[in-house]
């Protein structure tokens, strides 16, 4: 373990010229900060296993992140409703989703699990209701 | 005054209250449950972020998703759910238990029980639990005042926005306030390492920039009507460094600094209360030094994901069910008591001849720990757990053959220590 530090250390120093990012793998609580880089090709240094080789080519080529939120009801007591996406989505159209859920207003009752948003900027992913509500 | 006549009564509809409710409801027993707010779900409605229920079941969900599962359970049995209605008195003795409860729609009633089970969640710790100097402006808040206010009423408690300590409420309030327009300028944690789970600071802070000062305390509150800016310092050898102190403005200071068991309705009582959890003292039943009177989840120590909640409210429900059914628990309890490196350990006795789950917390952090139960110079059992931190509950499961020959021996309290060891071990 020592030594694997030590070289990520040293790598750095010299890397850090390139496109190279230096992630945090989250799969295990030993939290390896991995360096990689995808030019010429894919390499990381860093990392104690394979797992976390795949995550930080994954967080290199197409991050992605669940996004949950509230949306607004249309009931004057119940005014708020939980959301989330039902996979990560890719972290660069979260900031125009957020947008969008700012605007959407839904009408209650709703059901825990369907859907507001359907295939959010073409990737498949939808935004669903996370609590059933009623306006009572 | 109405008087209600149940088997078991709980005091609170969280993921505590709803769990040990189903687990009395399948002996059988009449059940009924009090919650202060206009709804059940507890602390769990306002979590909407997700990551709640791997343990259990094995897939992720929202704070508001783990709850419906639970509170659909509890709609589909006969269970009786009063919301809207505080216990504001528990009395019990050998012979009888009785709390009394307040409500707008009910009145004044009194809960004549077999068994009462205090779940009650916990609260936070706010500035004058850590006394920050300076003045007193609009813009402070705990992060839990925070987190309601934007996902259940729909506020934004700010613009420009410093937290102050590192637990996963204030990371995930971090994420919450981006998502909203807001700018995080900094977390402020005064240990040296981080108290919230790795996955949190990197997908609430990492992804976005999000400084986090470790080491470092605020030193003052500047503004006021509001909030204006706070300084903040480095922390060297117990005090701060107020020459390399630098100042981030900012209209809102949001709390993270740590949540406390509700304990005051136990405590008047008369239950024990630990200086260590800051909940009730309890057995290896979960069971409080009045007989029939329990506690579990949050209201008993602070738990670090829901999933255990769940399970050790489960137990708790078990244990009260025999109670209530006359069981008669014969097993011998031996105290147990936290050693060297333990901050705590629960429940305060081990029974003997059964299998124990022990939940207890480290006072340092190490890649690799040996947990060890001991007898005096004897070990009994030991058990190495690997990244041990202060902020992860362990859970330690003893084998009832372990326990075995405990019932035959004299009963000398037990006490567990942890010891950091070498990486490869
Ligand atoms: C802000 C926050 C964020 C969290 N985030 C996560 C997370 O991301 N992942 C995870 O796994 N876990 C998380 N947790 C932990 C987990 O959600 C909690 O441990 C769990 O939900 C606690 O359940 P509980 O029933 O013990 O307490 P609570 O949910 O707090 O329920 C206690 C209930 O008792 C009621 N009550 C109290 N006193 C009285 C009284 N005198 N009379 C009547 N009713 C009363 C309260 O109104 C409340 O509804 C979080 C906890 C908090 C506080
Ligand atoms: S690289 Fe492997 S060992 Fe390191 S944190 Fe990731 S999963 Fe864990």
């Amino acid at each position: 373990m020592k030594k694997l530090n030590l070289w990520t250390l040293r790598s750095n120093v010299w890397r850090t010229m390139n496109d190279e990012k230096q992630i945090t793998c989250i799969c295990c609580p030993r939290g390896c900060r991995v360096t990689a880089g995808l030019t010429p090709e894919f390499h990381a240094a860093g990392e104690a296993c394979q797992r976390g080789r795949e995550y930080a080519r994954e967080e290199l080529v197409s991050p992605k992140r669940t996004v949950t939120a509230v949306v607004r009801t249309d009931s004057p007591s119940r005014r708020y409703a939980p959301v989330k996406t039902d996979q990560p989505l890719e972290i660069r159209y979260i900031d125009a989703l957020l947008r969008e859920l700012y605007r959407v207003r839904i009408s209650l009752p709703c059901r825990l699990g369907s859907a507001i948003l359907t295939n959010v900027h073409g990737t498949g992913v939808n935004v669903v209701v996370t609590r059933s509500l009623s306006d009572e | 005054m109405q008087v209600c006549e149940y088997d078991i009564l709980v005091v609170g509809a969280g993921a505590a209250g709803m769990a040990v409710a189903l687990a009395c409801r399948r002996r059988n027993l009449r059940a009924a449950v009090v919650e202060r707010e206009e709804e059940p779900g507890g602390i769990l409605l306002q979590c909407i972020h997700n990551g709640f229920g791997l343990q259990r079941f094995g897939e992720e969900l929202t704070g508001p998703e783990y709850a419906e599962r639970y509170l659909r359970e509890v709609e589909g049995t006969e269970i009786d759910v009063f919301c809207g209605t505080t216990a504001v008195r528990l009395t019990g003795g050998d012979a009888f238990r009785s709390v009394v409860t307040y409500s707008a729609k009910y009145g004044v009633r009194e809960f004549r029980v077999g068994a009462v089970i205090l779940a009650v969640g916990c609260r936070e710790r706010n500035r004058g639990n850590i006394g920050i100097p300076g003045t007193r402006p609009a813009g402070i808040f705990t992060a839990g005042l925070a987190q309601r206010l934007t996902n259940i009423d729909g506020y934004i408690p700010g613009s420009r926005v410093v937290i102050v300590g590192s637990g996963d409420i204030g990371l995930i309030m971090a994420r919450r306030m981006t998502w909203l327009g807001a700018k995080v300028l900094g977390v402020v944690e005064i240990m040296p390492t981080c108290s919230g789970l790795l996955r949190n600071v990197v997908q609430c802070l990492e992804d976005f920039d999000i400084p986090l000062y470790l080491s470092h305390v605020v030193t003052r509150i500047e503004g006021a009507g509001r909030v204006r800016a706070v300084e903040v310092a480095p922390w060297r050898n117990g005090q701060a460094d107020s020459r390399n102190a630098f100042r981030l403005e900012c209209d809102t200071l949001l709390l993270s600094v740590g949540l406390i068991p509700e304990h005051e309705l136990a405590r008047d009582a008369g239950v024990g209360i630990s200086p260590d959890t800051r909940g009730p003292f309890v057995d290896a039943n979960l069971m409080t030094n009045i007989p029939g009177v329990f506690a579990c989840g949050n209201g008993l120590h602070v738990h670090d994901v829901v999933d255990y909640v769940s399970e050790e409210s489960e137990r708790c429900g078990r244990a009260a069910a025999d109670f209530v059914t006359g069981i008669t628990d014969t097993v011998k309890q031996i105290p147990l008591h936290a050693g060297a490196n333990v901050r705590y350990v629960l429940p305060g006795t081990i029974a003997a001849g059964r299998s124990n789950l022990l939940s207890l917390r480290s006072m340092v952090e190490c890649e690799a720990a040996r947990c060890t139960l001991h007898r005096g110079e004897v070990e009994l059992a030991t058990k190495t757990f690997r990244h041990v931190r202060p902020a992860e509950m362990i859970r330690w499961n003893i084998s009832a053959e372990m326990t075995d020959d405990m019932s035959r021996e004299e009963t000398q309290p037990l006490d567990i220590t942890i010891q950091c060891v070498a990486d490869d071990e």
